[in-house]
């Protein structure tokens, strides 16, 4: 299939690196997921791979990066490949991956769903891997994302919507951090919305939760740059447990 | 009729090409949505990006096999192709060689009139005998090769060559390629052996031949044994490395090349420093008393084995089969046993590498003359039938589907 994330691996990759992602939603995703030990784990849109990297480096016995894009799959194998980690990367969510999680990790992956049932139907893809009990965390447009397109230009982003918090409303997301210059295209999904969604999933607890900016963080760039990025993030926390 | 080679070892020696110099500001463009730039070199390529491009059957066209070459050889030049977002596709360059063999045009097309004894540009890895276009895949994969291929033209005009050739290219994609240049053609010239690595390995592989196959493989691998050799697979290190260029230079010797010992020791020296080395195994016969008798030199890339080099010790007595079992039947089970699923066995002995189950796949040169001058269509298409009922002629249960891409 194909999806218009095949030719943005290397930019995806290298966005870990952008501050807002370094220093905020990195350490604020890996401390959420604390001790990775023995647990088997799914990225849910896995990109390049990167969190599937990361949770396999701190102690997750399997590790299983899904992704529709081939060209980010590609960059994922390569990169699997040189450095022995041993990931399983697959295009396909197979029945044979029914309830075989403890944890599914989903980073932005619901704003690409276009309609109410490509959202439903993500939500449970989401909850049929996990075993009961399991966890997601996921990472949708935020709510309360900030209209005015330049607010997040200093964090290398422009969201853009003729209707901003409309249910269901196309955001371009500009990802705009020099040399770079891409738009993808997403979608907005209301809280009350992306609730329900998950709740009619499966999830018998839905959490959102507030990012940290780490100490380094802090250091580098200065409270006033994370002042305006936490007043308003772009990105919202959300913490999930299958019933 | 072309070059296709039927009998001997794998040759995989390299002969290094004059530098190129290319003026890159005059051949790079830039447009709204792809960048073509010429590097100077492989190191220049970020690993990650450029290999996530480069099919699993296209290894020598990965970053550490081209930066091997240039550390063995000196630097050769790489086009590449970018987005917004990053690296979109690409191709090596490189002269070709001026000497009869696997890279010189003149022996390709004798029945297809075109200026085959002048200058070219070459695209792909230096000396490889399988080339792709890394690309990106997807929507914009098209738009890419097209733009690829048109700034392989530019160069090519801005270097006096007569056209561009990418020799060596699955049918498939040549065709795919030609169908993004309306001036390319596609000229069958080569094909190559594949051989499927089922899950099971070796056993599998042999439990799905028919008896008389089986039994004659089977006997192949006894003959091993009872010769006194044991096999042994291995990472290619620096003792390995050492052995294994004496051997292989055993080979080369034998078939009249002049690339010795120390061209191969430098060969797999330049593999370790770019890292590509990391990917090989050695499976080594080791004779009771340690010392080795021959060695085949594989390379894993994403779910596909290379077989690249072997290397042999004629004092010892050839009537082991040591070649068919280093080069054809071990790595089959190596690559069943990583989860790979095929072994790329390159374009050489192809007759006996079909007689021990081998697919033939076809290989063609994309050509696009840089004065658009369009090669004359019904020679191209005569070649190409006359080539493929060759190959069927003399693989006739052994040829893979994409030949009916030209067969008709």
């Amino acid at each position: 299939m194909d999806s218009q994330f095949d030719d943005l691996a290397g930019l995806y990759e290298r966005t870990a690196s952008w501050p807002f992602r370094k220093y905020l939603e990195i350490p604020t995703v890996l401390n959420l997921l604390g001790d990775l030990s023995g647990r088997r784990v799914l990225d849910f849109g896995c990109g390049t791979a990167m969190y599937a990297r990361w949770m396999k480096a701190r102690g997750a016995q399997h590790v299983v990066g899904f992704d529709v894009s081939e060209g980010m799959l590609a960059y994922a194998r390569r990169r699997d490949e040189r450095e022995g980690l041993g990931l399983e990367l697959t295009s396909e969510l197979t029945s044979a991956f029914d309830r075989q999680f403890d944890l599914v990790l989903a980073v932005y992956v619901l704003p690409y769903a276009g309609t109410r049932d490509e959202l439903q139907e993500i939500c449970q893809d989401m909850a049929r891997v996990l075993r009961p009990g399991g966890r997601l965390v996921t990472l949708p447009i935020h709510p309360d994302f900030a209209p005015a397109p330049s607010y997040y230009e200093p964090y290398g982003l422009r969201l853009v919507s003729d209707d901003p918090h409309a249910d269901g409303g196309i955001v371009r997301l500009d990802l705009c951090q020099p040399p770079y210059d891409v738009q993808v295209s997403a979608y907005y999904w209301s809280a009350d919305t992306l609730d329900r969604a998950l709740r009619f999933a499966g999830f018998s607890s839905v959490i959102w939760r507030t990012h940290q900016v780490s100490d380094e963080g802090w250091t580098e760039m200065g409270g006033e740059f994370w002042r305006r990025y936490l007043e308003r993030p772009h990105a919202a926390i959300v913490d999930c447990r299958r019933g | 009729m072309p070059p296709l080679s039927i009998a001997g070892a794998d040759e995989g020696a390299s002969v290094a090409a004059d530098p190129v110099v290319v003026n890159a500001a005059a051949v790079g463009e830039v447009d709204a949505d792809v960048r073509m730039d010429v590097l100077p070199s492989a190191s220049a390529l970020d690993t990650d990006e450029w290999d996530a491009l480069v099919a699993d059957e296209d290894f020598f066209h990965c970053r550490g096999w081209l930066a091997s070459l240039d550390d063995a050889l000196g630097p050769a030049e790489v086009l590449v192709a970018s987005g917004r977002g990053g690296l979109l596709g690409g191709c090596a360059l490189w002269d070709g060689e001026q000497t009869s063999g696997l890279f010189h045009l003149p022996d390709f097309f004798r029945d297809v009139p075109g200026p085959w004894g002048d200058a070219f540009l070459w695209g792909g890895a230096r000396r490889s005998t399988h080339t792709e276009l890394p690309t990106v895949p997807g929507r914009r994969r098209h738009a890419v090769l097209r733009r690829v291929l048109a700034a392989a033209r530019r160069i090519a005009i801005e270097k006096d060559r007569a056209c561009v050739v990418i020799a060596y290219m699955p049918l498939r994609r040549a065709l795919e390629a030609a169908d993004a240049d309306e001036h390319a053609c596609v000229l069958l010239h080569s094909a190559e052996a594949v051989q499927p690595a089922p899950a099971g390995g070796l056993q599998a592989m042999l439990a799905s031949w028919r008896t008389h196959d089986r039994v004659r493989s089977k006997a192949e691998l006894a003959a091993f044994g009872r010769c006194g050799n044991r096999a042994v697979f291995t990472p290619v290190t620096p003792a390995v490395a050492e052995s294994a260029a004496r051997l292989i230079a055993d080979t080369r010797a034998k078939h009249h090349s002049v690339q010795g010992e120390e061209w191969m020791r430098r060969i797999f020296d330049s593999q370790r420093r770019s890292g590509v080395l990391d990917a090989a195994v050695a499976i080594a016969a080791v004779r009771a008393d340690g010392r080795s008798s021959a060695v085949c030199v594989s390379y894993r890339f994403g779910r596909a084995l290379h077989v690249r080099y072997f290397g042999s010790d004629y004092s010892f007595l050839d009537n082991d089969f040591r070649y068919f079992v280093l080069c054809y039947y071990l790595p089959v089970d190596y690559a069943a046993g990583r989860g790979l699923t095929q072994c790329r066995l390159a374009t050489s002995a192809l007759d006996a590498k079909a007689r021990r189950g081998a697919s033939i796949e076809p290989l063609a040169a994309l050509v696009l003359l840089t004065d658009r001058t369009p090669i004359d269509a019904e020679a191209v298409d005569r070649h190409n039938r006359r080539f493929a009922a060759y190959v069927h002629q003399q693989f006739p249960s052994r040829v893979s589907g994409e030949w009916s891409l030209v067969a008709g």
